[in-house]
């Protein structure tokens, strides 16, 4: 085995878990294969771009992230070729959900860290379910450190004004009318 | 009220996956997942015309094609040499005087001009990949609380297309060494529809450096255009009063509230911007 082939199986053996692990708390299950088969075929054009080894994870979630963000920006062209079908009256292709949330609170986090901004959801996830440090983060996501500090003091912040915010909706009647789109 | 500390319990407690370790990866998942990769592989190699009982298992396949690109690259490189031998001085002729490229400072201007104006085009076609890509990581971005990083422009751009926000007539100009000033005409499909604005005299001042965009700041002011879009949002808030709280998000500085920019938010901004649309239009 060439030495390229068996630096690229070692990646492949010690990261699948992390890979895979990664993908599945991002995107649905019947997307998760096409997913980490695109993050290691990724990987596989670029070992020469390997980076040292402490770097090696952030670096392969960093490519995880692109291939993941391509993902959505494809279903979100699915999203609108489904409602153009829909509007001629043929069957729009339904995806089908990922996994059921049991338990309320985890559903109303879950719901309100979907209304932070992409990449605050992101950090948030990288520290808090990836468990990476500041400086891995910033690898990952190619921002500076003290880049990832502000944003996952802002993503914390508005994690907790938005759950605050659903569990009041609770006990209340529907919105009243917003200021400006602006 | 809860705390910041519980909920983030809670968020950690959400991991679909809690552990890695405990992640159950039969072997069945695997094999599947490599004949995945298999595959995938096998398209990428689909134009190698080798006969197809000499193919090996895929990753050799990819490494053949990975070579076959590093064979074409040597010939090519050594064509250029051999040209460059033809043109060769010789040995005896005295060794070039090496010039120092210098930028002037005109010329310095002109290509912070030529980035501002690729800066408005791809704000044009709300191509949010090519802004991000032409700010600096850490770039400095004021006048608007929509955007807080280069990283936030693509969801930007999605939304613009949502709602079509269109930055008409760009026009752009150095203010200052370093510094361009573009200056656009606003209109929405909603502002179209209802037949207000356009909206004249907004710009961007953007300070470049090294070819990326440092400090952004848009100077819109939006009384106008909050004022003539409310139609928008009474329609909105009486045909949609559940999804109002999912695309708006409360103003940090106690101002107007904005758009919330995630994908779940955008399409609905999307759905519900081309029927009020329709709507005005029927």
């Amino acid at each position: 085995m060439a030495v390229a082939d068996a630096r690229f199986v070692d990646v492949y053996e010690r990261l699948f878990r992390y890979v895979y692990a990664y993908c599945r708390r991002r995107t649905s299950a019947d997307r998760i294969d096409d997913a980490v088969a695109d993050v290691f075929l990724t990987v596989w054009r670029r070992m020469d771009e390997l980076p040292p080894e402490g770097e090696v994870l952030p670096w392969t979630y960093s490519i995880a992230h692109g291939v993941l963000s391509n993902q959505w920006r494809s279903a979100s062209r699915r999203r609108n070729l489904d409602r153009k079908l829909a509007s001629l009256g043929a069957d729009p292709v339904i995806a089908p959900e990922d996994f059921i949330v049991t338990r309320y609170e985890s559903e109303l986090v879950l719901e309100a860290a979907s209304a932070l901004k992409p990449i605050e959801q992101e950090v948030l996830r990288l520290s808090i379910w990836e468990d990476l440090s500041h400086a891995e983060i910033a690898l990952v996501l190619n921002i500076s450190g003290d880049a990832v500090k502000q944003r996952l003091s802002r993503a914390k912040r508005n994690l907790t004004r938005e759950y605050n915010r659903l569990e009041k909706r609770r006990f209340r009647t529907p919105a009243a009318q917003k200021g400006g789109a602006w | 009220m809860i705390t910041e500390e519980h909920v983030l319990r809670l968020f950690d407690q959400a991991n679909p996956i809690p552990d890695v370790d405990l992640l159950d990866m039969e072997q069945s998942g695997a094999a599947r997942h490599l004949a995945t990769l298999e595959q995938r592989s096998s398209e990428v190699t689909r134009l190698d015309t080798r006969p197809t009982e000499k193919a090996k298992p895929s990753l050799r396949r990819l490494k053949l094609v990975l070579g076959a690109a590093a064979v074409v690259v040597l010939i090519g490189a050594v064509v250029v040499l051999n040209q460059d031998d033809g043109n060769a001085p010789p040995a005896t002729q005295p060794a070039p005087t090496i010039v120092t490229p210098t930028t002037t400072p005109a010329q310095s201007d002109q290509a912070a001009l030529a980035v501002a104006q690729e800066f408005m085009a791809a704000r044009s076609e709300w191509d949010g990949n090519t802004v991000e890509s032409l700010l600096a990581v850490d770039a400095t971005i004021a006048g608007t609380e929509f955007v807080e990083s280069s990283a936030d422009y693509p969801a930007l751009s999605d939304y613009e297309r949502a709602v079509g926000w269109r930055y008409l007539n760009p026009d752009c100009a150095v203010s200052s060494p370093g510094r361009i000033r573009c200056t656009y005409t606003l209109e929405t499909d909603v502002t179209r529809a209802l037949g207000v604005g356009p909206y004249h005299g907004n710009s961007f001042v953007l300070d470049i450096e090294d070819g990326l965009i440092q400090t952004v700041t848009h100077n819109f002011s939006p009384d106008q255009f909050l004022a003539d879009t409310a139609p928008f949002n009474s329609w909105l808030a009486a045909t949609y009063p559940s999804d109002v709280e999912l695309m708006f998000v409360p103003s940090a500085s106690g101002g107007d509230e904005f758009a919330r920019i995630t994908p779940d938010s955008i399409a609905l901004w999307e759905n519900h911007t081309a029927e009020f649309v329709a709507e005005q239009s029927g």
